[in-house]
C-alpha cells in the first residue's frame, strides 16, 4: 500500500516526463509551501439569452465582452518525489498546490433585445458576479538558471459562483415594472485552469513568482425567481472565462 | 481629440438605438374615457387597439381581470384568442352594463390582456353604480308660505315631504340640485326665507336625504333670494353654487360657493359683474378644481343679458364678453356638459329687442369662449325656459326648451352633436298654447331620455300638464298621453336620472284647478308610464318650482 501505480501519475501528470521507475515511494509531505498572491483579472463573457415565456426569447448582447476585478490567491503546496527530481536538469520539481482563488465583484452590463430583435432594444441590464474557486494546480517546474524556474500550470477544482441581475428600461414608453430584478443566486461549478509561471528563489525559504492563469467557470446562472412580477421562464446564464496575472510569494517550510 | 469624436458618435449611436426603439406589444387607452358613472340598464361598450409589432409569430393572448358587469364582447377586427404576427392591430372589446344587482356598488377592475410578455397589458377600470336615486321636488306650501320639499329616497318610487332642521317658517325654494348617489347623494335647496322681506337660504343633505338642514352663511345681505342652484361632482369635494340676487343697496348678483359638498359656503365676487342685476340660472360640469361652473341672468344697469364663468371649481368667475349679444334681454336657463376645456355649455332666454326672439348662447371650450349659433326655422318671438344637456364631446346632446310666441307652440331647439349644429323639433302631438318650462335629459348617445314638461296655458284654471319625450337622443320628440296626469295643472319643473328603460323621471308643478295644489308625476321606467304618487305629508296647497335628481 505505500506504492502507487506509476501509470496513474503519467495520467495525472500527463503533461510532464514520467520517471522510470515502475513503483515509486509515496511523496514526501514535510516540507510545505505556503503561498499568498494577488493581482488582476479580466473577465469575459459571451452574449447570452433568457427565456420570458414560450413566446418571449430576449438576447442579452453584453457590452465590450470583458472587464477587470481584483484576485487574490492563497495556497499550500508540496513538492513530490523531490528526492527523485532532484537529480534532473531540467524538470526538477512537481509542486502540487492547493489554492484558494478570489475575486472581486465583476460586473457585466449590456443590452437587452426583447425576441431577439434589435427594434426591441427596450432595456439594459447589469449583472455583478463573484466567485470563490478552490482549485488543486500542478507545476511541473523546469529549471532556467540556479535560482529561476519555469512551469506550466494545469487545476482543476470547484467554483462558487454568485450573481445578481437587473434591468433598466431605456425603450420609450416601457413600462419600468417590466425590468426584471433577479437577486443575488450562488451556485456550484466545475472549474478549469490552465497557465504558466515563472518563480525565483530570494533565499533558501522565500520565493517570488508571477503567474498567468486561463480559467473557466462554466455557466454562471442567476436566480430564477424575479423580485417583481414580470414573468419568467429560465433566467439567464453567463458564460464566464477569466484571464489573470498574478504575483506571488511562497514560504518553504 | 480624435478618441473624442469616436466616443461622442459611438454615444449618439447608443442613444439614438434607444430612441427608436419599439415596444413589442402595445394596448391603446380606450376608445373614450371610461366613465366614473354607469347607471343600472344602461350599456357601454369600449374598445382597445392592440398593436403586435413583434414579426413571424402568432402570440395567443388570455383577456381576464374583468367580471360582470363588465365583460368582454365581440368588436370589430376583434382579436380573438391570438395576436397575428406584426405589424399588425387588433381590438378587445369589453362592456359595462350594470344591473339592478349593483346599485350602490363601487367597481375596481383592471383589464389584463396576457400576451405571454414579461407583463400583462393593464388598463384601469373604475366606475360607481348608483344606488336608488334620489329626487327632490321643492316649492312653497301656499297659505303657511311654509319652503316645502318632497323627496323620494328610493328611485322615485315612493315620496314624502320632509323635515329641514332649522327651516324657516316662511319662505320658499326656487331650485335644487343634487350629485352623488345612494347615502353619499348631496342635494342642496336654494331659494329665500320670509314672506315680504326675504333672506337668502340654503339647506342641504349629505346623507342622500336622510337628514335636511338650513346652512349657516355667513355674509349674507339682509335682504335677497337665490333663484338658481347647481353641483358637480361627489362627496366631500363636490363644488355647489347658488346664484340669485342681492336685494340690498343698488341689488347686484348675489353669489355662493361650496368647494366642500355643501358643508361650508363663501360669498364670490364675479370680475366685471354689474352693480345691478340678477343671477337666473347656474350650472356646473367636471370635478374638483377642474369644475367648469356658469351663471347667467340680467344685467340691471343697462338690461342686457350676461354670463359669468369660472374655469377652477368655484374659486374664480369672471363675467363673458360674447359678440352679437343683444343689448336687451335676459337669460333664464342654462346647462354644461363635459368636462374642462372641452366642457360644452349653453345659455338661454330671450332678446327683448326687436320682435323678442328667443336668445341662446354656446361654448364648446369650457365657457372660455362664446357665440350665437345659427338655427334655422326659429320663430321670431319666443323664449327658452329651461335647458339640458348630456354627454360628452362630438355626441353630446343639448335640449332647450321654451315656447314659440308666433305660434303659442311649444319650443324645442336640440343639438345632437356637441353643439355643432342646432334644429327646432316638431313635436308629435303638439297642440296650440303648448309652453314648455323646463327640460331633463340623461343617459348618452343615441339612448339619451329627455322629458320636456310645461303645460296648456290657454288659461291657468284650465291649463292641462304637458309632457313630451324623446328616448332615442333627442332626435324624435312625442306628447306623452298618460292617465297618470291630472286633468288640469301645469308642470314647471322636471329631472331625469338613470338610463334606458330604467331611467327615472319627475314632472312638478301646480295644480291649479282649485287654488294651487302641488302637482307631481313620475315615471320609474324610462318615460314609458306615468303615475301621480301619493306624497306623505303632502300640504293641501303649494307649488313645486324646483326639482333634482341623485344619479
Amino acid at each position: 500500500m505505500n506504492t502507487i501505480n506509476k501509470t496513474l501519475i503519467c495520467f495525472l501528470l500527463s503533461t510532464i516526463p514520467c520517471v522510470s521507475q515502475a513503483s515509486m515511494s509515496l511523496p514526501d509531505l514535510s516540507h510545505p509551501q505556503l503561498t499568498v498572491a494577488g493581482g488582476f483579472l479580466q473577465s469575459n463573457t459571451n452574449d447570452t439569452h433568457l427565456v420570458i415565456s414560450p413566446y418571449e426569447t430576449d438576447s442579452l448582447k453584453v457590452h465590450g465582452g470583458s472587464n477587470s476585478a481584483v484576485l487574490w490567491q492563497l495556497g499550500v503546496g508540496y513538492s513530490l518525489f523531490a528526492e527523485q527530481l532532484r537529480q534532473r536538469t531540467f524538470f526538477n520539481n512537481l509542486l502540487v498546490e492547493f489554492n484558494i482563488y478570489g475575486s472581486g465583484d465583476t460586473t457585466i452590463k449590456g443590452d437587452v433585445w426583447q425576441y431577439q430583435l434589435p427594434q426591441f432594444n427596450n432595456y439594459s441590464f447589469h449583472a455583478s458576479a463573484h466567485s470563490t474557486r478552490f482549485m488543486l494546480d500542478v507545476k511541473p517546474q523546469f529549471s532556467v538558471s540556479k535560482t529561476i524556474e519555469l512551469y506550466p500550470i494545469v487545476g482543476l477544482g470547484v467554483s462558487d459562483d454568485a450573481i445578481s441581475y437587473s434591468e433598466t428600461v431605456t425603450g420609450v414608453g416601457v413600462d419600468p415594472n417590466s425590468a426584471l430584478s433577479l437577486g443575488r443566486h450562488s451556485s456550484a461549478n466545475f472549474a478549469y485552469d490552465l497557465g504558466v509561471g515563472v518563480s525565483m528563489d530570494i533565499n533558501a525559504h522565500l520565493g517570488a513568482s508571477l503567474e498567468y492563469l486561463y480559467m473557466g467557470e462554466g455557466s454562471v446562472t442567476s436566480s430564477g425567481t424575479p423580485s417583481n412580477s414580470v414573468a419568467l421562464q429560465s433566467p439567464p446564464s453567463f458564460n464566464v472565462t477569466n484571464q489573470a496575472l498574478l504575483f506571488g510569494l511562497s514560504w518553504k517550510i | 481629440m480624435q478618441k473624442m469624436k469616436w466616443f461622442v458618435l459611438f454615444s449618439s449611436m447608443l442613444a439614438l438605438s434607444a430612441a427608436y426603439a419599439e415596444i413589442p406589444v402595445l394596448m391603446s387607452a380606450p376608445s373614450s374615457p371610461i366613465a366614473q358613472v354607469f347607471p343600472s340598464g344602461s350599456s357601454t361598450v369600449y374598445t382597445y387597439t392592440i398593436t403586435n409589432n413583434v414579426p413571424n409569430e402568432t402570440i395567443p393572448i388570455r383577456v381576464n381581470g374583468i367580471v360582470a358587469p363588465t365583460t368582454r364582447v365581440t368588436v370589430a377586427n376583434d382579436c380573438g384568442n391570438n395576436l397575428t404576427p406584426g405589424v399588425s392591430t387588433c381590438q378587445i372589446g369589453i362592456q359595462v352594463a350594470p344591473t339592478s344587482q349593483n346599485l350602490g356598488q363601487r367597481i375596481n377592475q383592471t383589464l389584463s390582456v396576457d400576451y405571454q410578455g414579461r407583463l400583462p397589458l393593464t388598463s384601469s377600470i373604475a366606475y360607481r353604480v348608483p344606488g336608488l336615486a334620489l329626487l327632490t321636488a321643492v316649492g312653497q306650501v301656499t297659505g303657511t308660505s311654509a319652503p316645502l320639499l318632497s323627496a323620494s329616497l328610493d328611485g322615485g318610487n315612493t315620496w314624502a315631504v320632509e323635515t329641514i332642521a332649522n327651516s324657516p317658517s316662511t319662505g320658499i325654494f326656487n331650485s335644487s340640485s343634487c350629485v352623488g348617489g345612494g347615502s353619499d347623494g348631496i342635494c342642496i335647496l336654494v331659494g329665500a326665507s320670509g314672506t315680504s322681506s326675504t333672506v337668502p337660504l340654503i339647506a342641504l343633505s349629505t346623507n342622500g336625504g336622510s337628514s335636511w338642514a338650513v346652512q349657516a352663511l355667513s355674509g349674507l345681505p339682509a335682504e335677497g333670494v337665490f333663484n338658481a342652484s347647481a353641483c358637480t361632482g361627489e362627496g366631500t369635494t363636490a363644488v355647489c353654487v347658488a346664484a340669485g340676487q342681492d336685494l340690498t343697496g343698488s341689488s347686484p348678483p348675489l353669489l355662493y360657493v361650496s368647494q366642500n359638498g355643501g358643508n361650508a359656503w363663501s360669498k364670490v365676487s364675479v370680475v366685471g359683474a354689474p352693480t345691478a342685476g340678477a343671477l337666473n340660472a347656474a350650472t356646473c360640469t367636471g370635478t374638483g378644481a377642474t369644475a367648469v361652473c356658469m351663471v347667467a341672468g340680467i344685467d340691471n344697469t343697462s338690461g342686457a343679458p350676461f354670463l359669468a364663468v369660472s374655469t377652477d371649481g368655484g374659486s374664480t368667475w369672471a363675467v363673458k364678453s360674447i359678440s352679437g349679444l343683444p343689448s336687451t334681454g335676459s337669460f333664464d336657463t342654462a346647462s354644461c356638459t363635459g368636462s374642462g376645456a372641452t366642457a360644452l355649455c349653453v345659455a338661454a332666454g330671450q332678446d327683448t329687442t326687436g320682435l323678442n326672439p328667443p336668445l341662446l348662447v354656446e361654448s364648446v371650450d369650457g365657457g372660455n369662449t362664446w357665440s350665437i349659433p345659427t338655427i334655422s326655422g326659429l320663430p321670431f318671438s319666443g323664449v327658452y325656459h329651461g335647458a339640458s344637456c348630456v354627454g360628452t364631446g362630438v355626441t353630446a346632446i343639448c335640449a332647450i326648451a321654451g315656447s314659440n310666441e308666433d305660434t303659442f307652440v311649444a319650443l324645442l331647439v336640440v343639438s345632437t352633436n356637441g353643439g355643432t349644429t342646432w334644429a327646432v323639433k316638431s313635436i308629435t302631438g303638439s297642440t296650440s298654447n303648448d309652453d314648455l318650462n323646463a327640460v331633463s335629459c340623461t343617459g348618452t348617445d343615441a339612448s339619451a331620455i329627455c322629458t320636456a314638461v310645461g303645460g296648456d296655458n290657454e288659461a291657468p284654471s284650465s291649463s292641462v300638464p304637458l309632457v313630451i319625450t324623446s328616448t332615442n337622443g333627442g332626435a324624435t320628440w312625442a306628447v306623452v298621453s298618460s292617465a297618470g296626469f291630472p286633468t288640469h295643472g301645469t308642470f314647471l319643473t322636471t329631472s331625469c336620472t338613470g338610463a334606458s328603460a330604467t331611467a327615472v323621471c319627475s314632472a312638478a308643478g301646480a295644480n291649479f284647478a282649485s287654488g294651487s295644489v302641488p302637482l307631481l308625476s313620475v315615471s320609474t321606467n324610462g318615460t314609458s308610464t306615468w303615475s301621480s304618487p301619493v306624497v306623505t305629508n303632502a300640504p293641501v296647497n303649494g307649488f313645486y318650482d324646483g326639482s333634482a335628481a341623485t344619479e
